[in-house]
């Protein structure tokens, strides 16, 4: 009988492992053999085709050493701690006016959503376009406005048409203003989360004399916390992995005067194009300490802000 | 043995997802074989000769003759079967071809400024034991593309073709400035002088942005560093060269030509530029008077100009202690990857390809479109015109040279920094040099494994005599 038991325990140990199986290979090879090849290869000097060489910290030592390290670490903050806040912004005023009980309301939700479909690539470069000091849509617009507040004599009101990708002053601001152009899948979260507030508080505030803002703010922005975490969280990874559209619009090179030279990027041209897969394993670590310290940091601070219905 | 209140699927059920796993299992397992099997190099045709794999960056017109000088091989032997494959003209690929062990047998997409680093690692072959062995010889080619081909003293590369960068002008843009078009710039002071003359802003006030640029001073800090005798890497010191008072005059020079137009308006302006491969060529359009090209960029005026456009073309003028008629070389280089198995099958097709025979028949066609490597394709009547002419004299001319150093792509990441920080005024040229010295240097000691030679050879310069 207790044999019978045990064979059976060992045949369901089995299947279940053949289940997992093909994920757990997975997993092995392709995770955790990759990550602890990082570690070692981060204390090497490794060019990718011959063996790899001990150096200790050398690598650690040099990147602090090294001026890239902060420029890319600052212009990746600069995307952080911008970018980020107003992508969630125009997400979520997107999602409230997309929040309303209207004729073809699905039309317009689905509209916002689409550029999310394109990829980032050629979206990278409709926006080279858009963006074209001479001839993008973007500076013939401005001039066009400051050409009607002339007319008006209001001319001291015009705005700048700058050089955009090609300022330093104004690469990473044009590289914020692209992003809202895919806050779709954003909007399309804090549209769910909008959804889920309770009509009842609403309608509960309302007879109590609340106006539309103190509703807003006392109610749906309360109940809506763990959805603007969330979205924050993500912004806040994605940030620091921030690449493709620099690389495009830069040629790879961080340009103009590095001011798109992200963390990423740098990581990129280390290890690939600059032969130096060791010193990029090297920042790759460092990156994920920033980023795993900074995550809890913002957990911590937001464990008291974020209020979770299920309490 | 289930008891009735067991969540647990009857045992039958078990043994059924069982099989059904290992029948799944099996699936992938034959799926992975199978796709290695039909993913691996071939050794051989089914006529049973060698085969080996090819990958050129060309298209278009060059691919076409290419395909049609590769059949013709294949039809003559009875040995060998070059199997060809595009990988466009990123060579970038060929870097993570290398780096994973999967290359092929032959490659021509590795740049002249590629060797240095591939062949420090030991990842292309020397190709002076097959050619000692062959008909072939170094002899063949000019002194200039010899060095092209050679590092460390040895040969690691032969080419059909090979490059140069010289300087373009608009006949009419010069007319309408009341220079005389016939007779483009000699010295540097004079092509500065051109320069601002031809430059035009928009309701002639530099406020409102340029409108044409005489000639765009930015992203050219290679060629003119050529030209004002800046070499840029001793092999025998493994130094790099850059931080010298040659250098500093040269980007006070710069400088001080680009601060002539404002070095952020003239940014602004070339970003706003058109494709170079299109009707919208700023040269064509106007907009850009004289250009630094390559001689290849005589096809795309043929395709895209407007009807009656004139141009021009000269040399890089020289500053006094320059180098005259200097130009930077490149080319699409044959190499041999150490993992290819099959060498002398692969230097056989590099032989037979890059021989004249061939290369007229590639290169020049019923057009040439570019500059043959070799010295008698480069005698064929159809370079018997004044620009081929130029452009085989600026080849061969004692100043042309490749630049052959490890970490090239650092090299001019970095350099183009000095450039950024000089022109915008971030860092005096000594300053920007300096640190561009040491950063190159660090990154650069992990490349040598060995200590560095002791003698001075000829064929080791760093950049080419």
């Amino acid at each position: 009988m207790l044999r019978l038991k045990r064979q059976s325990i060992d045949n369901e140990y089995l299947t279940g492992l053949l289940f997992v199986g093909p994920w757990i290979l997975g997993f092995l090879l392709w995770v955790v053999y990759p990550v602890g090849s990082s570690i070692y290869l981060s204390l090497c000097a490794y060019d990718g085709m011959r063996p790899p060489q001990f150096i200790g910290l050398q690598n650690y030592r040099a990147i602090f050493a090294d001026p890239e390290f902060y420029v890319s670490l600052k212009n990746t903050f600069y995307i952080i701690l911008i970018g980020v806040p107003v992508s969630l912004f125009f997400s979520l005023s997107l999602a409230m006016m997309l929040n309303q009980r209207r004729r073809g309301i699905s039309i317009y939700r689905t509209l916002i959503y689409l550029p999310c479909l394109t990829p980032v690539v050629a979206m990278s470069v409709l926006w080279m376009w858009l963006f074209n000091p001479d001839y993008g849509l973007i500076n013939v617009g401005i001039r066009s406005f400051n050409g009607w507040l002339t007319s008006l004599g209001l001319g001291f009101l015009s705005l700048p048409a700058p050089g955009w990708f090609s300022d330093p002053t104004w690469a990473k601001p044009a590289l914020i203003i692209m992003g809202l152009w895919g806050v779709g899948g954003t909007m399309l979260i804090f549209l769910a989360g909008l959804q889920d507030v309770p009509r009842s508080l609403h309608e509960a505030a309302e007879i109590d004399g609340a106006g539309w803002w103190r509703r807003q703010v006392h109610i749906t922005l309360p109940m809506l916390s763990p959805v603007i975490f969330y979205n924050g969280i993500m912004g806040f990874i994605g940030g620091f992995q921030y690449f493709t559209q620099a690389y495009v619009i830069s040629g790879g090179g961080g340009g103009p005067e590095q001011s798109t030279l992200f963390y990423a990027l740098s990581l990129f041209n280390n290890a690939f194009p600059h032969w130096r897969m060791g010193y990029a394993s090297a920042q790759a670590w460092i990156l994920f300490f920033i980023t795993l310290v900074l995550t809890l940091i913002v957990f911590r601070v937001s464990a008291r802000r974020v209020y979770y219905q299920g309490g | 043995m289930n008891s009735p209140n067991s969540t647990k699927p009857p045992r039958s059920t078990n043994l059924g997802l069982l099989h059904l796993n290992l029948l799944i299992a099996a699936i992938l397992i034959s799926t992975i074989v199978l796709i290695y099997w039909a993913s691996g190099p071939k050794s051989r045709t089914v006529d049973g000769r060698t085969e080996i794999s090819y990958w050129t960056g060309w298209g278009g017109r060059e691919l076409e003759s290419l395909r049609k000088l590769i059949d013709e091989y294949n039809r003559s032997q009875d040995h060998t079967f070059v199997r060809w494959t595009y990988v466009a003209n990123d060579y970038n690929k060929m870097r993570i071809a290398f780096a994973g062990g999967d290359t092929p047998d032959v490659c021509s997409t590795v740049w002249a400024d590629d060797v240095a680093d591939y062949a420090e690692r030991n990842a292309i072959v020397p190709l002076d034991p097959y050619l000692a062995a062959s008909t072939r010889s170094l002899d063949e080619y000019s002194t200039p593309v010899q060095e092209l081909y050679r590092y460390n003293n040895h040969t690691y590369a032969l080419s059909t073709g090979v490059g140069s960068f010289f300087i373009m002008y608009n006949k009419q843009a010069f007319r309408e400035a009341g220079l005389d078009p016939e007779r483009p710039p000699a010295t540097l002071a004079e092509f500065d002088l051109y320069a601002e003359k031809l430059t035009k802003y928009r309701n002639d006030n530099p406020r409102d942005g340029i409108q044409v640029l005489g000639f765009a001073y930015i992203g050219q800090i290679m060629s003119w560093a050529s030209v004002w005798g800046v070499d840029f890497w001793d092999p025998n010191t493994r130094t790099v060269l850059v931080d010298t008072p040659r250098m500093v005059e040269f980007l006070e020079w710069l400088k001080t030509n680009v601060d002539k137009y404002g070095y952020r308006s003239q940014r602004g302006f070339l970003s706003s530029l058109g494709n170079t491969v299109s009707p919208n060529n700023p040269f064509l359009t106007g907009q850009l008077t004289m250009i630094v090209v390559g001689e290849w960029y005589k096809k795309i005026i043929e395709m895209y100009a407007p009807p009656g456009f004139e141009w021009g073309y000269f040399a890089f003028p020289a500053p006094p202690g320059g180098r005259a008629n200097a130009t930077i070389l490149n080319a699409s280089m044959f190499t041999i990857p150490t993992a290819s198995r099959h060498k002398q099958e692969a230097w056989d097709f590099i032989a037979w390809i890059t021989a004249p025979a061939q290369t007229i028949r590639f290169r020049v066609g019923p057009l040439p479109g570019d500059m043959a490597a070799a010295s008698a394709v480069q005698s064929d009547p159809g370079y018997d015109t004044p620009y081929w002419r130029f452009v085989k004299d600026l080849v061969n001319s004692p100043n042309a040279r490749g630049i052959k150093l490890p970490l090239f792509n650092k090299f001019m990441y970095l350099m183009n920094q000095v450039e950024e920080r000089v022109l915008s005024g971030e860092a005096t040229p000594q300053q920007a040099l300096t640190h561009m010295r040491t950063t190159f240097q660090s990154s650069v000691a992990e490349v040598f494994r060995d200590p560095p030679p002791t003698t001075t050879t000829s064929g080791s310069q760093g950049v080419t005599p």
